[in-house]
């Protein structure tokens, strides 16, 4: 008895000294994060300033109709998409490109995909000699359209997108490919603002573009004719995370060190460094990341080109999800592809041959993409302990907290004003208040949610799970009324 | 602990400041930008309704009347929707700039120190062709986005002197610079002949550098038979990207004479120049070169054995016999490859 009370007493000793830890580690932390955060804004704002410069004059709008532009290969895998299908095609066929080609890949469709595209495109097959470079699952047919040209359409055996994107690499013939989902609503003039980079510096393997949320726009024959931010809650939040992700964070990196992330839903690569490395990787659910990290890795590993930039302009929209549920799965898929990729490129952490990547930004991906939500939660704890165990000091975690969150806002704010004096497309004065709405109300509830799915990603990734889970859409034709 | 808590409470006001400013920021330009796009879209009307003016009659004066009561900007737009919708009216641009005062101040920009400057001042004189007093010196300029305005100024201005300086562009460390050089050369079309026969014939594969292979590239994309003794210099060349794409312009400009020199290529060490070669004798129909693309069936090279393949289905029947006979080829690859392009329906060809 006497020595389950000594137990007891050095338990709840141990458990008051948790709270004092937890301060300090979320201390250090919170002053690290932000301080990275403010060097990012600030890179943010200067790299933007350079590139409205070149993307301005003549040169830029001459690549519209240059022979000299490089070709583009868009290759846009498809499932399941017979209601979407043929709208998505044909935005996609009327961008602004002088050189393009644009690949579906039916990743085996179990509905009528395949026939509406037969029969809206007026498909014929064709036996194109090509090599197979990279693995994907069996190919049943390859078509050309008579009436558009530059189509073609692969019908392959149900592989995935990663299986999918290599079946389209194989075959596509652009120096350059563009990696898009079939319902990304790509702006007109889109590629060729993403092209122009690539023109710049023959050594950049892969751009990325601006996503952007379309729930709340009015999105007409494929296209978003009004930008406008969502009313929902939901879509609202993530309004704001998109503007902060990629105003002020991917832009950011172009300074310091280089971007790791190109969204899947629209990245252009260098076709051969693609092919060279070997395509999509099948067996990770972070397949965008993984190769970027892969590109960028072989290049410093062979004395090669490894740059990969963000480019602020060109636009691509994406319906987010809109329920709680679709919400965490997505949350918790990117967070266990995010536990993947660093596991695999774990050797490139803070090993100064793979120089800024591996110095920089190798590291700030493990310690604070990957790590937050653990040591939020490790913060979160250490409160609810202080608070059981009276040992916290309520007036300081009060102020503490505000301090944190308030420089949240601040960091918030400048993505939303990047976006502003920048591209200025949420143009009425709803809108803006509707911005101002979602970045003040997403710091209660909504980041602590985020933290949660987050960590249920890093808990089933330890356990090693890999599916995907599926992504349900409302649809953008019911969003945009 | 109370000085810490002084100095957070301290801070956090800091950061309610610094949130106010931010909004009021953001909702002061929100507010300016919306009358500005206003003001924009009325004189953008009222230029085009100019435009259609000047189109349908001759005397611009009533337009630099009008003009000349605009803001800057407004000016700048207009000039710049008159160059886009009247193509080739270059000198009414330049006449109504120069009333204007807008060639005045994109002098004084263009000799500014800043670069900015320079680029803000090229980029105005590229609305009326550019400002041929200065375009040696900017064709120098440090700053690369100014030497690659200033090339695409060439469209309107074709000195020879202008032209040699577009081709040492082609070699100019900036991919942008590169790509404004080249692609303002091929738009001056069949003008840049004479200019670039003299280049590719007395320009060293040292001193050419990057330069030679863009160059054959606008070569092949002009096709004069003029350019056909530089491209057999070319295909001796020891570059072997600069081999490939001369056999690309030999095989453009066509000919017997040419048709021979590609043959001669078929027997290079090098797989893409081989390549190129077979592609032009396909393309040139020339049945005397069958047997040598049959025989490349069996290249150890993806891209030969694919170009060999294509050129005979070119070439018709005698093709088609060779590649019926190459279906029983010992060696695999040949036989494939034979397979692949006999598979092919009539009409597409990969």
């Amino acid at each position: 008895m006497a020595a389950a009370g000594r137990l007891l007493e050095a338990t709840i000793g141990a458990a008051g000294k948790i709270p004092a830890l937890s301060s300090a580690l979320v201390l250090v932390y919170f002053l690290a994060i932000n301080a990275f955060y403010l060097i990012l804004l600030v890179m943010a704002a200067l790299e933007m300033a350079a590139q409205r410069m070149r993307a301005e004059g003549r040169v830029g709008r001459r690549l519209l109709s240059s022979p000299i532009a490089p070709s583009i290969s868009l290759i846009a895998p498809a499932y399941n998409e017979e209601v979407t299908v043929e709208e998505s095609l044909r935005s996609l066929l009327a961008l602004n490109y002088p050189n393009l080609e644009v690949i579906l890949v039916n990743d085996g469709s179990r509905d009528r995909t395949m026939e509406v595209l037969t029969g809206r495109f007026d498909l014929v097959p064709i036996h194109p000699i090509f090599r197979r470079v990279v693995e994907s699952k069996p190919v049943r047919g390859i078509y050309r359209s008579k009436t558009f040209a530059p189509l073609v359409v692969v019908d392959k055996e149900n592989g995935g997108k990663a299986d999918a994107l290599n079946a389209g690499l194989n075959l596509a013939s652009g120096q350059l490919v563009c990696a898009i989902d079939a319902d990304t609503l790509i702006e007109l003039d889109s590629l060729l603002r993403m092209a122009r980079p690539f023109i710049e510096s023959p050594d950049l393997l892969a751009a990325g573009g601006t996503i952007r949320v379309a729930n709340g726009c009015v999105v007409r024959h494929g296209r978003v004719v009004e930008a406008h931010v969502s009313s929902r809650p939901l879509a609202g939040f993530q309004t704001i995370e998109y503007l902060r992700a990629f105003l002020f964070g991917r832009l950011g990196w172009n300074r310091l060190g280089g971007n790791l992330v190109i969204s899947g839903a629209f990245g252009l690569f260098r076709r051969d460094a693609v092919l060279a490395c070997g395509g999509y990787q099948h067996d990770t659910v972070g397949e965008d990341m993984e190769l970027v990290l892969r590109l960028r890795a072989r290049g410093y590993e062979n004395g090669g080109p490894s740059r990969v930039d963000f480019v602020p302009d060109p636009v691509a929209w994406t319906e987010v999800p809109e329920t709680m549920r679709v919400l965490g799965r997505q949350r918790d898929r990117w967070h266990r592809g995010l536990a993947d990729v660093m596991w695999r490129y774990r050797r490139a952490c803070f090993n100064p041959r793979y120089r800024a990547m591996g110095l920089v930004s190798v590291p700030y991906f493990l310690l604070f993409e990957l790590s937050a939500p653990a040591i939020e939660a490790f913060g979160l704890v250490g409160l609810a302990i202080g608070i059981a165990t009276r040992s916290i000091d309520w007036a300081f975690a009060t102020l503490f907290f505000a301090l944190a969150y308030g420089l949240g806002m601040i960091l918030t704010m400048g993505a939303v004003l990047l976006e502003e004096f920048a591209f200025h497309r949420y143009s009425t004065w709803r809108d803006r208040a509707l911005l101002l709405l979602w970045a003040t109300l997403e710091n209660f509830g909504y980041r602590q949610l985020t933290v949660w799915w987050r960590l249920l990603g890093l808990w089933k990734f330890l356990r090693g799970r890999r599916d995907w889970g599926a992504m349900e859409r409302r649809g953008l034709a019911r969003s945009a009324n | 602990m109370l000085d810490l808590i002084a100095l957070l409470r301290d801070v956090l006001a800091g950061e309610g400041g610094a949130l106010l400013v931010m909004v009021g920021a953001g909702a002061i330009h929100g507010a300016w930008q919306g009358l500005a796009d206003r003001r924009r879209r009325a004189y953008d009307a009222k230029a085009q309704h100019l435009i259609v003016g000047l189109a349908t009659s001759s005397d611009p004066a009533d337009a630099k009347v009008e003009l000349g009561s605009w803001p800057l900007g407004a000016q700048v737009r207009a000039l710049d929707l008159l160059g886009r919708s009247l193509t080739g009216e270059v000198s009414l641009a330049k006449d109504i700039a120069r009333h204007l005062g807008l060639e005045q101040r994109a002098l004084r920009l263009c000799s500014g120190r800043s670069w900015r400057a320079r680029l803000k001042g090229v980029r105005l004189a590229s609305l009326w062709g550019g400002l041929p007093e200065l375009q040696g010196k900017l064709l120098g300029d440090r700053q690369a986005l100014v030497r690659a305005e200033v090339a695409a100024w060439a469209s309107a201005e074709l000195d020879p002197a202008f032209l040699r300086r577009l081709f040492q562009m082609l070699a100019d460390r900036d991919g942008h610079s590169r790509f404004a050089a080249q692609d303002a050369l091929l738009s001056a079309g069949r003008a840049i002949v004479e200019p670039l026969v003299e280049y590719l014939s007395t320009v060293s594969g040292e001193a050419g550098g990057e330069a030679i292979v863009p160059c054959l590239e606008i070569a092949a994309a002009v096709a004069d038979p003029r350019l056909l003794p530089p491209a057999f210099r070319w295909c001796g060349e020891a570059i072997v990207e600069a081999r490939a794409a001369a056999a690309h312009l030999v095989g453009t400009i066509g000919g017997e004479e040419a048709a021979r020199k590609l043959q001669d290529l078929l027997a290079d060490p090098d797989g893409s120049v081989v390549a190129r070669a077979a592609e032009a004798l396909g393309r040139l129909r020339f049945w005397p070169a069958a047997g040598q693309l049959a025989s490349l069936l069996r290249s150890r090279h993806w891209e030969v054995r694919r170009a060999a393949a294509l050129a005979l289905r070119q070439l018709g029947s005698p093709g088609q016999v060779l590649l019926r006979q190459a279906l029983r080829d010992a060696d695999t690859f040949a036989a494939d490859m034979a397979r692949q392009v006999l598979d092919l329906p009539p009409v597409v060809a990969g």
